[in-house]
């Protein structure tokens, strides 16, 4: 009999794509800064992980999830540029490279429903911009995208005390930009 | 103290770090999802009684001819002789659902359609419902002309039945290598000479024991069989599968 290697075949995998694509998503349109580009990325990193690692727990499926988005991130910047009529590809190159990157924030804050949520956000777009590349991928992994900090540690073949010591540095500085 | 940021700026975060939403995910998710499986449960019990080894039934079958036999033979002290051989239905159960243990195999199988879970409990229902087939063809044989109530006399034949269970999901839980199948056939051994040697010994022992106690016995280990089967299975999985 032969597998399927592009579908799920328990409803868990099935649970884990429906819980991780957004998440996955976001993190790819974060490094990417194309909505097409990330998605297609996004669906990539998953059919690799269904062919390759999908016994596996869940823990290390979030570790593999994410280098494999990780990896192919790279890979689309280290292809050849090409010009797209939609949306600016590669603006945010920075972000991959480590240096300080360009938020996607003002397309993409949409509509707040109180002025004040909006305000925090706004003032929070712009103290963003001051932190590294690596900074704002930790704030997103682990504050939106809610990725347990072994995992992160894992991902960044660091200690979960680094990671820690990290988190709380990029946090403090974002403070200090908000006062 | 450098603070983790507050639930307002962890909202906010989400909605600075927003991405647009996903066009294709519907499609992607679609694509992906699971075959589904178009087996009845029936079908399904039958496609896995397929998978349980020949030797199980053939065994299972020289057991009840063996007993079938003694119930014969014997005048008095049947229900003694089937309480000692019904812990060798037990084991060949527990060895045939304790397999993927056994042999180090749920990671394979783990890559079949159903789930593992699905797998072995649908080997321990055909199994179960086997023993059950074979002991209530048995029991009333075996109670004709005794004078043992038949409550305490299903108690009797339990208590073995599901020590030797307990026992032997505990070995195969705790040392997961084809050896400790022989310290199974051991533990069985025991239980099955021990019940016997207890006949000898004490030849009114089941009709004077307080009826209390035999309940006790029997519900106690009933719960341990039921706590070792579930954690064997929950265990394959969460050794191999998301947890």
């Amino acid at each position: 009999m032969s597998m399927d290697y592009t579908r799920c075949h328990t409803a868990r995998e099935s649970a884990l794509i429906q819980n991780q694509y957004e998440k996955i998503y976001r993190y790819c349109y974060f490094k990417l800064h194309n909505r097409e580009l990330a998605e297609d990325i996004t669906q990539e990193t998953f059919l690799r992980y269904l062919e390759k690692y999908r016994f596996t727990s869940s823990e290390t499926a979030l570790k593999y999830l994410y280098t494999i988005a990780g990896h192919l991130c790279i890979d689309e910047f280290r292809k050849p540029e090409v010009l797209s009529l939609e949306e600016p590809v590669r603006k945010n190159a920075a972000a991959v490279s480590g240096q300080t990157a360009d938020l996607p924030l003002s397309e993409t804050i949409g509509v707040p429903s109180k002025e004040d949520s909006l305000l925090t956000a706004l003032a929070l777009q712009k103290a963003l911009r001051e932190l590294t590349a690596k900074e704002q991928e930790l704030l997103l992994l682990r504050y939106v995208n809610e990725v347990p900090v072994s995992v992160i540690a894992k991902l960044f073949g660091i200690s979960r005390f680094a990671l820690r010591r990290k988190l709380l540095a990029a946090t403090a500085k974002l403070r200090k930009k908000l006062e | 103290m450098i603070l983790s940021p507050n639930r307002k700026t962890k909202e906010a975060l989400k909605t600075v770090f927003a991405a647009p939403p996903p066009l294709h995910k519907k499609e992607f998710l679609q694509k992906t999802a699971p075959i589904p499986a178009k087996l009845s449960l029936f079908s399904f019990l039958l496609v896995q009684l397929r998978y349980i080894r020949k030797r199980v039934w053939i065994l299972a079958a020289l057991i009840f001819g063996f007993l079938f036999s003694v119930s014969f033979i014997l005048s008095a002290d049947r229900i003694w002789a089937l309480s000692a051989f019904t812990p060798l239905l037990a084991l060949l159960t527990v060895a045939e659902t304790g397999r993927s243990e056994i042999y180090e195999m749920a990671e394979l199988e783990m890559a079949t359609r159903f789930s593992l879970r699905s797998v072995l409990l649908a080997r321990l229902c055909i199994l179960g419902l086997n023993n059950l087939f074979l002991l209530g063809l048995l029991f009333p044989v075996s109670l004709a002309g005794s004078h043992i109530p038949s409550l305490r006399a299903v108690l009797c034949i339990a208590t073995p039945f599901l020590l030797t269970s307990f026992a032997c999901l505990c070995i195969v839980r705790r040392r997961r290598e084809r050896e400790s199948i022989y310290l199974c056939v051991g533990v069985t051994a025991c239980i099955s000479f021990f019940t016997f040697g207890l006949r000898l010994s004490a030849p009114r022992f089941l009709s004077e024991t307080p009826f209390i106690y035999w309940l006790f016995a029997a519900t106690l280990l009933g719960i341990g069989t039921f706590y070792q089967y579930h954690n064997l299975i929950r265990q394959e999985e969460l050794t191999w599968n998301f947890s």
